[in-house]
This record gives C-alpha cells, sequence and structure tokens, in this order.
C-alpha cells in the first residue's frame, strides 16, 4: 500500500487527531474531512445504536482500490486517511472518518465525497440498527455487481 | 458415482439472522455454477426464516472468494472457502 494512505478498519474509537496529523504535509495546503455519527432515528424510528459487520480483508482491499483510484486523478499528490468502525456503536459516536488532503482545495473535496459515496456502494460493509421499541433490523443496502 | 466437493460458505449482513453458524458447509458435484450454489446454499438454511424475502436478498447477494466478487459464470472444481455479501451498506 501507498505510504500516502492509511486504511484502517478498526474495533476502538476513532481517532479525529490521528487523521488530520496523518494527512497533514507541507506540501498540501487543504484539508477536507468526512466524520460519519450514529443519529438517533431513520425512516422515523427512534435509533439507539448501529452493529456493522465487515469483511475485514475485503474491505481492507477495496478501500486501498478507492484511493488509488482517487489518486489516479490527482496526480498522486493526495494524503488519505480512511478509518471504519467495527461492532457496536451508540448514537453520536463515530462510525467512519475519512480525511484528505491535497494541494488545493477542490480536489481534497472531490476526493472526500468520492471516497465516502463509493465505499457505501461497494465497500463489503453492513450495519444493523438497533430501536428503542427493542427490535433490530439490518439496513437496506447496495447491492453489487456480479459480471 | 459423481464426485463432490464441499464449498463452505461464511455468511455475513442479513444473512447471519439465517443460521446459527457463521458459516454452512453445501456438498455440490463437480463443476457446479452459481446458479447450483444458490439453490443449494437456501436450501441449507434454517428453512422456518425462509420467505420472498429470501429469495429477493438472494437474487441481489454475491458471493466471492478470498480475493474477489465471483462472477455469474464461475464453476467450482474443488473444495473452497466463500463468502456471500446482500447489498453493502458501509458509513
Amino acid at each position: 500500500m501507498s505510504e500516502n494512505f492509511s486504511i484502517n478498519i478498526t474495533e476502538k474509537s476513532i481517532s479525529l487527531a490521528e487523521a488530520f496529523t496523518f494527512v497533514a504535509v507541507e506540501s498540501n495546503g487543504a484539508t477536507s474531512s468526512f466524520i460519519g455519527t450514529i443519529r438517533n432515528n431513520n425512516l422515523g424510528r427512534d435509533v439507539l445504536g448501529v452493529s456493522y459487520d465487515v469483511h475485514k480483508s475485503l474491505a481492507i482491499q477495496t478501500l486501498t482500490e478507492l484511493c488509488e483510484e482517487t489518486q489516479r486523478c490527482s496526480l498522486d499528490t493526495l494524503r488519505i486517511f480512511i478509518s471504519h468502525f467495527q461492532g457496536r456503536l451508540a448514537v453520536g459516536e463515530v462510525s467512519i472518518v475519512i480525511a484528505v488532503s491535497s494541494p488545493h482545495r477542490n480536489e481534497s473535496f472531490v476526493a472526500c465525497r468520492f471516497l465516502i459515496e463509493e465505499i457505501k456502494h461497494r465497500c463489503p460493509i453492513w450495519k444493523k440498527e438497533h430501536y428503542v421499541d427493542g427490535n433490530s433490523e439490518w439496513v437496506k443496502g447496495h447491492a453489487l455487481c456480479q459480471h | 458415482m459423481n464426485k463432490q466437493i464441499t464449498i463452505t460458505v461464511k455468511l455475513f449482513g442479513e444473512w447471519r439472522e439465517y443460521s446459527q453458524d457463521a458459516e454452512v458447509s453445501l456438498k455440490l458435484p463437480i463443476n457446479a455454477d452459481v446458479e447450483t450454489l444458490k439453490q443449494t446454499f437456501i436450501k441449507s438454511l434454517n428453512q422456518e426464516l425462509i420467505s420472498d424475502n429470501s429469495t429477493a436478498l438472494l437474487n441481489s447477494s454475491v458471493f466471492a472468494n478470498e480475493s474477489e466478487v465471483l462472477s455469474s459464470a464461475a464453476q467450482f472444481t474443488q473444495d473452497q472457502m466463500l463468502t456471500i455479501w446482500p447489498p453493502v451498506c458501509g458509513g
């Protein structure tokens, strides 16, 4: 993996400081980030928390491919940090942090948006919501292509 | 007698609800295709839980080996470990 990428699936709290420290380099003047947190509602139901199920090795492989795709569009100038949580989180806790630095602002904004959208569509991660009424349900996701 | 192979399928996401175990072990004829795998897989699950939703979930799921999602044209010639992925929703 490129030294410009930090990719991690973790069962520990994700450190924002670690993300911003990793992407900070003197050649890059812009940093953008996406921080996903557990909200207290979904589709009219009161949510207590979310459990994340992850195929760890292929999730890391997919995240690496996404970083490489992103980097190819930016002349190898990006520093990218991605960390996704595995396990159960309560409302307000952080499920994913993406941080990207680039020489100028547009590349980091675009890369950050691209990465979170592609993660939602391509990465082998699933989430189960736990509701205040005691029920739990797997969240409907995006079907992958089987060529 | 036709040769058989063993395909072990590890369950992820919603598929975990269909078995008390984290994986199911399937006997398939050698050179079986993905469609045969799917039909054998769903028969191996707790039938009390199978519904139209299960069929829809199966049709929107993919199988993967240790490095990639399998093509719908894949055939199985030897024992191996696979995973089944329902639609994904990270983030």
